[in-house]
């Protein structure tokens, strides 16, 4: 039986994800209700189920109940486990919806995660297997997760019938750096990586030219990557997208991306992607909207001092990421505008004190 | 204290994010879009009729998705087309050295 005070409780579907890294890495058990009870389509969808599951295997002694209607559900976390794991994933989500929790907790588990999962690597509502390779584990190694960290692209996989698959190995560590990156720099590279599979290969060319219509004018060191996979690794279906990011001078990075959609050509996509990474860039800070929340979650648990770290305004999501950290570790950010004489700047300093949180799991060798 | 006035004015203009994030009880998309409202109109309108409330049903909605990713509206990043605002971002790059210097300096094609 858990205390009172141990339980962290929410309501609705929104923002899963997050509070169930929340609860596993505080330990403190989750009841959420409400899931969908007034959805003519009541209770967890089969991709939510399937990150339980995954969660349930990548963990230790985690005790998971759901209600019979579906509609709530209790999870008692257990020790981050790690080690081999492959897992299937739903074709109702990509690759990279599972990926991003499972990176949160990766570098705390008691022998170094070697993931392999398999569906679909692309789509238009998470993160793209590339940007997760190319952007969210760049952004561990300021937190000290460097060592051997690696996602590989075995194949890819293209809605609606996926058949991609992709190895993530992620090392474990004792803590976590404290993070202080306030200087954003001067963007000097641009990097991209245009993939297509099943299709006409001049496809990722088409797409590389028209991002550079854009782009050539900002900076001569662009480089696009036509990323052709075939054959048995093109995966079940057709599609191709562009994934685009561009680095500064201190590495702060920003990144963007389309994916194909019936009926629109390749050179669409690829404007889209590009105009995506210029209102990412306009918008500012060190970090770019789709990576504050991991930011944020390492700079909590952080080493016993004050992180920093300068990013644009907070999305929706943020912010209630920020509410739900405070339920769990106790923990509130300061947030303040970054450039104080300049009223027109909407970058903002966002800084915590570090809960010193210790990988207790880890295995002594 | 004409400059303590414009400063004043700016920290009004200046959204408090601690204070909206922690101390409030508004939903996460409110704070977004209400960029104007001041939270203290939001207890203001209880007038007699407003005292019955129709409670919205989500059914007939397309329904609220949890992604990272926001989707990419093409109408709404028409704006690049705007060769002003492409010029506005050159001074984030290293080869421009100032926003100004960078628009009327360097010219390409």
């Amino acid at each position: 039986m858990a205390q009172p005070g141990n339980v962290l409780n929410f309501s609705g579907h929104l923002h899963l994800r997050s509070r169930l890294v929340l609860s596993i890495l505080s330990g403190k058990a989750v009841k959420i209700d409400h899931i969908r009870s007034e959805d003519k389509n009541p209770g967890l969808r089969d991709y939510e189920v399937s990150l339980l599951r995954l969660l349930e295997r990548i963990t230790n002694g985690t005790v998971i109940e759901i209600s019979v209607t579906g509609t709530a559900l209790l999870l008692k976390p257990g020790v981050i486990a790690g080690g081999p794991v492959t897992h299937d994933c739903p074709l109702s989500r990509s690759i990279g919806y599972f990926l991003e929790p499972v990176i949160m907790l990766a570098p705390f588990s008691k022998r170094p995660l070697q993931l392999t999962l398999r569906g679909i690597t692309s789509d238009d509502r998470d993160l793209s297997v590339d940007l997760i390779r190319t952007v969210t584990l760049p952004q561990l190694q300021a937190f000290g997760v460097s060592d051997g960290l690696e996602l590989r692209i075995r194949k890819r996989g293209s809605p609606p019938l996926g058949g991609g698959e992709v190895q993530l190995i992620c090392p474990i560590v004792k803590e976590l750096k404290t993070l202080n990156f306030v200087e954003r720099g001067k963007i000097k590279r641009i990097r991209g990586i245009s993939h297509a599979v099943r299709v006409n290969p001049q496809f990722s060319n088409r797409m590389i030219e028209a991002a550079r219509s854009v782009l050539n004018r900002y900076i001569p060191d662009i480089y696009l990557y036509s990323d052709v996979y075939k054959g048995e690794d093109s995966g079940k279906s057709p599609g191709y997208g562009l994934s685009i990011l561009s680095e500064s001078t201190t590495g702060a990075m920003h990144c963007a991306e389309a994916l194909s959609q019936p009926g629109v050509a390749p050179e669409d996509i690829a404007l889209l992607a590009t105009r995506a990474l210029l209102q990412e860039v306009q918008r500012g800070g060190c970090v770019d909207s789709h990576h504050q929340t991991l930011v944020l979650l390492f700079m909590v648990l952080g080493s016993e001092d004050v992180g920093r770290c300068r990013m644009g305004e907070p999305t929706a999501r943020t912010i209630q990421f920020l509410r739900d950290v405070k339920m769990a570790f106790g923990t509130t950010f300061k947030i303040v505008p970054a450039e104080k004489s300049d009223p027109a700047s909407t970058e903002l300093v966002y800084s915590c004190y570090g809960v010193g949180y210790v990988n207790a799991n880890r295995t002594l060798s | 204290a004409h400059a303590s006035f414009t400063q004043d004015s700016r920290r009004n203009r200046r959204r408090d994010w601690t204070k909206l994030i922690y101390m409030t009880s508004l939903s996460p998309d409110e704070i977004l879009l209400d960029k104007q409202t001041r939270i203290a109109d939001a207890g203001g309108g209880m007038g007699d009729e407003d005292f019955f409330t129709v409670i919205k049903k989500s059914g007939e909605e397309v329904e609220e998705i949890d992604t990272s990713k926001d989707t990419l509206s093409p109408d709404h990043l028409k704006v690049w087309e705007d060769e002003e605002l492409l010029d506005s971002l050159r001074g984030l790059f290293i080869t421009g050295s100032s926003a100004e210097a960078a628009i009327t300096g360097e010219d390409d094609q």
